[in-house]
């Protein structure tokens, strides 16, 4: 069997080796520091919403489903890109409301329990689910309150059964799941949902 | 009828490990941070879907259990390493998965403000998919090359071990779609992980990373183990071979316009992935053939009672190999074939062992584990002539 003479440096690695390293290291790091350097350089957008501004939301990854709404009252914010075509994010002061839409739901009581475990994960727990129906936009389905050591909200998720559905979760620091910051109504009002 | 053969495997031959390395800390450092990445991107939605995660993992496994046998029958003239291929995979599922992700994740935002998130959706992976994850994908082969230069004999040995890289990517690649696409189901764990999982076997499977990343580490290691060449052509494929890899992925990940029939899409996809196959078959065709010259050189000086000129005639492709088994098989029957089987692969392993110590300008002495596959062939061809007598 051949040897070979290997010359270590006082670390006891190989010598003339260590630029390849840090060459390498440079390299692997080069896309990373390159889209993250633009990113930060461009730095965070907010996008204030019109008052009444009509959004849209449709289904993903199934198309098949679309929600149309528009948020209560005036100073909302969602983050200025968001790239789910099916679900988008808003905050008005501490009060943050995410909206969805899905297409062919089996159960909106199953869907409301999946959603809700997401949005429990740290720090909170839901309780309290019951049917719901909003007359203004003739949509129903079940709402819980979800609570956290410092925080309150609400889910609730409307739609039919083995169709659409929307769901909205409404989460505000420091409040309690009776307050009128996290009711529902005033968002599934403006709500119209279409598909199957 | 299967001889007993024996195998003499001297100490660290194949070995990984390269403690005094740079390049190897470096390794494991991307490695230990590329798991903590994929744990804490997993560790949230784990308790809620293990069933789903689990159940795609099985799926995946049998993807990869495929492609590695493919790609162990294109290895013609030599076995890698289990020791290498299984750092090849690592690098591919545990390192540059999640600093794509990262990378992914910052260019979408980038491309978003440059244009809007509908053009970024469309367009961000055909741009920022190739970019960022071939390029991740063939720094694995070149740490390989860092690390265990020494497993870097010809062109091919980087096509392989590219393909394993792109292996282990796609392989982790499809499970993180798994747990996305398992959270957003709207009705189940289990339906929203096995959907995807099958879908992205299914149809991207077969025309996926191990191809791009096996043309581009093809490139890198013509470029380090063809030395006699001048530095431009060796430069020149290298960076044409890698090239040929960020097409080969933007083309995969091109839109299908949405002026077509959605029912238009499933054969434009297949279209385009055949399209992909060919590229890749057409430069395994080229490398495959330069292994076989190697293969003839390398052997010119061994004994006619080693290898016959029938045999260099007969290993020079798969389908080559496999007519000599199936004339043996006519001619002499099953016992035959086999035997002839056998005999290729211990021919393999002897060129293997042959070109290691040409290289480090061994004695004409024979070492053990050369003695040892010259025995196992002398038995073979013994059992060979027994079958063939009666």
């Amino acid at each position: 069997m051949g040897d070979a003479t290997i010359h270590l440096n006082r670390f006891g690695i190989e010598r003339g080796r260590l630029w390849q390293a840090f060459v390498a290291a440079l390299a692997i790091a080069l896309p990373l520091m390159f889209w993250i350097g633009i990113e930060r350089a461009l730095g965070d957008s907010v996008e204030a919403l019109d008052p009444g501004e009509t959004l849209y939301l449709q289904s993903y990854p199934m198309s098949g489903a679309a929600l149309e709404f528009t948020l209560p009252g005036e100073g909302w914010t969602s983050p200025g890109i968001h790239m789910a075509d099916q679900r988008q994010n808003f905050r008005h002061g501490g009060l943050t409301a995410a909206v969805e839409v899905d297409t062919r739901v089996e159960s909106l009581d199953n869907l409301l329990r999946r959603r809700a475990q997401a949005a429990t994960a740290e720090n909170a727990v839901f309780n309290n689910v019951v049917p719901y129906r909003n007359e203004a936009a003739a949509l129903s389905g079940y709402r819980a309150d979800i609570v956290g050591l410092d925080t309150a909200g609400s889910i609730t998720v409307v739609g039919k059964d083995g169709g659409a559905a929307a769901i909205l979760i409404l989460i505000a620091p420091g409040d309690d799941p009776d307050s009128a910051t996290v009711d529902p109504g005033p968002f599934i009002d403006t709500f119209k949902l279409e598909g199957k | 009828m299967n001889v007993k053969t024996e195998r003499v495997v001297v100490e660290s031959q194949g070995a990984f490990v390269r403690i005094r390395r740079p390049a190897y800390w470096l390794f494991v450092a991307c490695l230990v941070y590329g798991l903590l990445e994929l744990g804490r991107v997993l560790s949230p939605d784990y308790g809620d879907i293990a069933t789903a995660l689990w159940a795609s993992i099985g799926v995946n496994a049998v993807l990869a259990f495929f492609f590695l046998d493919i790609l162990a029958r294109l290895d013609l003239f030599e076995r890698e390493p289990p020791t290498v291929r299984a750092a090849a995979m690592c690098w591919g599922g545990l390192a540059a998965v999640p600093f794509a992700m990262f990378a992914n994740d910052a260019a979408l935002v980038v491309l978003a403000e440059f244009g809007d998130a509908q053009w970024a959706r469309t367009w961000g992976p055909p741009i920022a998919g190739p970019l960022n994850e071939e390029w991740l994908k063939a720094m694995g082969v070149v740490m390989l090359v860092l690390i265990v230069r020494e497993h870097f004999d010809r062109s091919i040995d980087g096509l392989i071990y590219g393909a394993l890289v792109g292996l282990g990517f796609q392989v982790v690649e499809n499970l993180t779609y798994a747990i996305k696409y398992a959270v957003m189901n709207p009705n189940s764990d289990l339906t929203g992980a096995l959907t995807v999982t099958f879908t992205r076997v299914l149809v991207a499977g077969p025309w996926s990373h191990p191809l791009y990343t096996g043309a581009a580490g093809l490139g890198i290691a013509f470029f380090v183990t063809q030395t006699r060449r001048r530095l431009s052509t060796r430069l020149g494929v290298a960076i044409g071979l890698y090239a040929l890899a960020l097409g080969m992925h933007g083309l995969w990940n091109l839109p299908v316009p949405s002026t077509l029939p959605p029912a238009l899409g499933i054969p434009l996809s297949y279209g385009k992935g055949l399209i992909i196959l060919g590229l890749f078959f057409v430069l395994y065709h080229f490398a495959a053939r330069a292994e076989w010259h190697w293969f003839v050189t390398t052997m010119s000086d061994q004994d006619e009672g080693i290898i016959t000129t029938d045999d260099l005639t007969d290993m020079r492709s798969l389908r080559s190999r496999r007519k000599a088994r199936q004339h043996a098989h006519k001619q002499w029957g099953k016992e035959s074939a086999h035997l002839i089987g056998q005999l290729h692969r211990e021919l393999v392993n002897l060129a293997t062992l042959v070109a290691r110590d040409q290289r480090r300008g061994e004695p004409e002495e024979d070492g053990p584990d050369v003695a040892a596959v010259k025995r196992n062939i002398a038995a073979i061809r013994a059992e060979l002539a027994e079958a063939r007598s009666t």
